[in-house]
């Protein structure tokens, strides 16, 4: 069945959480949005939140804790290991991707130049994950 | 000889930190780009009505200049990648190759693509030919001003290297511009999203493998590039 999502999005840059917002503020079913700026903020969340989000949609170019680093933090956390994470990038390096990988990730999406595409894309994700069964925390 | 060796490895070091430089200067610039094309489209949807016609046909080709922009980063981003990374030795069966590389490109419906003949498995690094044969054909199909216009692949076999040669029925290249073609951002106009990297990025790759690449031409008439690998 179609669920509402918790979904916790690690992303610096005001414009990209702009586009995310008018995104989903679009979509036909409503999901919580939690907003970290960077790694750090993110693993704050994560270490004081009884309620973990069902889905972390992260950016891979952030100040202080990165994307790659926070990835590898939450992997080795036997409390946060298991949440499927999204990375949402500009980038498509052949480095980057396979490292992810390796860490272990749920998607890798290359954000597309264009916003309509962009909001395509966002929504096939969500739609997806409105459909998977979660660790129940 | 210890003078030697170190002057090697600092210049060897310059240019891995140009390279990264270049990559990380690129990033930067796509999600700068990135933004600009969000707010844009934001612009024209909340306000297309209230700007106007003009205004709106002038917002549209600031999306254009940005696509071309997003292009030449993406293109700077695959050139100085090419060489950071050592180069991979996959099994590659040029049959099913070209016809995934054909299914990527855009076709326009007024071209065909034709490949000659059965084409030999190689080993290569996949992503980097796929680059070369991308560019060679994509070019091939872009410039193409013909009514019916026609792209052949083919490959032929000796006992130490591969010749692909890639021919079209296009507006042809002048001599003078055989050699200057393959420098990074030289363009020959006929083409507004040209950026003038593919066939340096081509070139690049091909001096990694060793192989040559030279073109004939008959302006008006057409143009096949060739281009070699050596088996090793």
């Amino acid at each position: 069945m179609r669920k509402s999502l918790n979904i916790l999005l690690v992303e610096d840059d005001m414009i990209e959480i702009m586009k995310f917002n008018r995104t989903i503020s679009k979509l036909a079913y409503h999901h919580n949005i939690i907003e970290a700026k960077n790694g750090e903020e993110a693993l704050n969340i994560l270490y004081k939140n009884e309620s973990l989000p069902d889905l972390i949609l992260l950016d891979l170019n952030m100040p202080k804790i990165n994307g790659l680093e926070f990835l590898s933090i939450i992997r080795n956390n036997d409390q946060l290991k298991h949440i499927p994470t999204v990375i949402l990038t500009s980038s498509n390096d052949h480095k980057d991707v396979s490292e992810c990988h390796a860490l272990g990730i749920s998607g890798y999406l290359v954000k597309p130049l264009k916003f309509v595409d962009y909001s395509e894309s966002i929504k096939t994700v969500l739609d997806y994950w409105c459909f998977n069964e979660f660790v129940q925390a | 000889m210890h003078q030697k060796e170190e002057l090697l490895l600092k210049l060897q070091h310059q240019n891995e930190q140009l390279n990264d430089y270049a990559h990380l200067v690129s990033h930067d610039l796509k999600s700068s780009i990135r933004s600009l094309s969000a707010l844009l489209s934001w612009v024209k949807e909340d306000c297309g009505e209230k700007i106007g016609e003009e205004s709106v046909r002038n917002l549209n080709l600031m999306e254009e200049k940005i696509e071309k922009m997003d292009q030449f980063l993406e293109d700077i981003i695959n050139y100085s990648e090419i060489g950071a990374t050592s180069l991979k030795s996959n099994n590659i069966d040029l049959n099913k190759k070209l016809v995934k590389i054909k299914d990527s490109i855009h076709i326009p419906k007024n071209i065909s693509v034709v490949v000659k003949g059965n084409l030999p498995v190689l080993k290569a690094d996949a992503r980097r030919l796929r680059q070369v044969l991308e560019n060679l054909i994509s070019n091939a199909i872009n410039f193409n001003n013909k009514e019916v216009g026609l792209v052949e692949i083919a490959v032929e076999e000796t006992e130490d290297l591969y010749t692909f040669s890639i021919q079209d029925n296009g507006p042809g290249i002048p001599k003078e511009y055989h050699e200057k073609i393959f420098n990074t951002f030289t363009t020959l106009g006929y083409q507004e999203k040209a950026t003038g990297m593919g066939l340096s990025i081509v070139k690049r790759v091909l001096d990694l493998y060793g192989g040559e690449i030279w073109l004939e031409s008959e302006v008006t008439k057409g143009s096949t590039f060739y281009f070699t690998i050596p088996k090793k």
